[in-house]
């Protein structure tokens, strides 16, 4: 996923708003997942180098940001539609696949016939209506919101679209007992089975055959990683920057309230101790996971039943390694953020307020 | 004559023409092409011809990271691409003739005012 958020908050003004729609244009209007990546991608170095230049952004995309996002989006030259409906196709039957293995192998407790029995489809329906209603709303939001105001705020349209589908999809399974849509299982087992099996095979001998191109593509990919990390580090310094000026704002009210003043030198002295501190916290932090992970290793002796408790320890710790790893990498970044502004400051001999008045 | 259905027939070969000049991206084209006096040509109309010569071999692309940061996407033109700007040089040549003897040209062709 790229954050294209980041990306915005990289531009200014006019190429911002631009942005902003041609984005949300392409996330919520179904457009195909590698083609929206790579317009957007290639747009974005437009607008930057234009931007750089002073050129209106009427220049890249023309005065109808609307017609500019429908003709830019159009991948009739690159994807057929035909082979779009036949790899959902395929994915949606390899989803039912694996659900009715899994109803057959392990949800079921009592035995059963596959050919006799039947199975109930109800949270693949669900799901698929579900995929209905994110897609007519996300061409919804682009119809009514997206070209009819001046500047949109995209924020509340995403939670929006995940509330829907964290709604349909969680919560759907519930219901299952209530709403029966009963399909018989060894049939539909068997056709998802064969299809799935084919469309596994057509994509092994496609790989095979297209593996330079595969291999371009993965090299590629860890480029355009790279670069997106290089984006979102640098908008995050913006963030840090803004976040440091409310900080000092904070500061000096609470103090003025006490009648004693805080100066913007002790506030620079406190940034910098934070800074040095930084693996002093990751150290706490570390300590504090090892020692939940731990207890949850000494409980799997004392339960009664200790296999799901071990299940649990195991997913316990790989969750725990993935959050020291997230917390290390924002400190790291935090201070490197810190580092390049106060860094800026003193050489320009101005504020961190200058410095966020001339980002924006 | 619509004069968007005329300037659809030359772009491929304008924007090819450019390309051949030395390796080049499409803000680059682009700034180049409003240069020479395509005012109204947008990044919407350029992409899809970029999108078409490449499916067609006639250009190579390669992607970089660019000075500013974001990765760039570079054009070549290929040896099929050569072949194909020196034969639209050729049929542009002759239905310039052609026209421009139609319209301006020869006294039988005269429309009297």
């Amino acid at each position: 996923m790229i954050d294209t958020l980041a990306m915005a908050n990289l531009l200014k003004g006019e190429y911002k708003e631009a942005f902003t729609k041609i984005d949300m244009y392409g996330s919520m209007g179904n457009v195909d997942m590698d083609i929206y990546e790579d317009r957007i991608m290639n747009l974005y170095d437009m607008f930057v180098e234009a931007q750089e230049e002073g050129k209106p952004v009427e220049k890249i995309i023309g005065k109808d940001i609307e017609g500019f996002c429908k003709a830019y989006y159009n991948c009739r030259e690159e994807k057929k539609w035909y082979v779009d409906v036949l790899k959902r196709f395929c994915n949606i039957m390899t989803i039912i696949f694996v659900y009715c293995l899994l109803e057959t192998f392990w949800v079921r407790e009592d035995k059963i016939d596959f050919f006799e029995d039947n199975i109930n489809i109800m949270p693949i329906v669900v799901g698929l209506i579900v995929g209905f209603i994110l897609v007519g709303l996300g061409k919804l939001i682009n119809k009514q919101v997206t070209f009819k105001k001046e500047k949109v705020n995209p924020a509340p349209y995403s939670i929006l679209l995940l509330v829907v589908f964290v709604v349909g999809v969680i919560f759907a399974p519930l219901f299952k007992d209530d709403i029966n849509i009963s399909v018989p299982l060894g049939i539909i087992t068997i056709v998802s089975g064969v299809i799935t099996g084919i469309y596994l095979l057509v994509k092994i001998i496609i790989k095979i055959v297209n593996r330079d191109k595969i291999k371009l593509a993965k090299e590629e990919k860890a480029q355009r990683k790279e670069v997106l990390d290089e984006i979102e580090f640098r908008a995050g310094i913006k963030d840090v920057a803004d976040g440091m000026v409310t900080r000092y704002n904070k500061k000096v009210t609470k103090h003025q309230k006490k009648g004693k003043t805080y100066t913007y030198d002790e506030f620079i002295q406190s940034i910098r101790k934070e800074m040095k501190d930084e693996k002093q916290y990751n150290i706490v932090v570390g300590a504090i996971l090892i020692i939940w992970a731990g207890i949850s290793v000494v409980r799997c002796f004392f339960v009664a039943e200790p296999i799901p408790m071990i299940v649990f320890t195991a997913l316990l710790i790989v969750a725990e390694v993935f959050i020291y790893k997230w917390f290390v990498k924002f400190n790291k970044e935090q201070t490197l953020s810190y580092e390049i502004i106060l860094g800026e400051c003193e050489k320009r001999d101005i504020t961190v307020d200058e410095y966020v008045k001339e980002m924006e | 004559m619509d004069d968007t259905q005329l300037m659809k027939g030359i772009l491929e070969g304008c924007v090819l023409s450019v390309i051949a000049r030395g390796e080049t991206y499409g803000y680059e084209i682009l700034t180049e092409m409003e240069r020479v006096g395509f005012d109204d040509l947008g990044e919407g109309t350029l992409y899809p011809v970029l999108t078409r010569l490449d499916k067609n071999g006639y250009i190579s692309c390669r992607k970089a990271k660019s000075p500013l940061g974001p990765i760039r996407k570079y054009y070549t033109i290929t040896e099929a691409g050569i072949e194909r700007l020196e034969s639209f040089k050729t049929s542009y040549s002759k239905i310039t003739d052609i026209t421009n003897k139609v319209l301006y040209g020869e006294k039988d062709f005269k429309r009297e005012e």
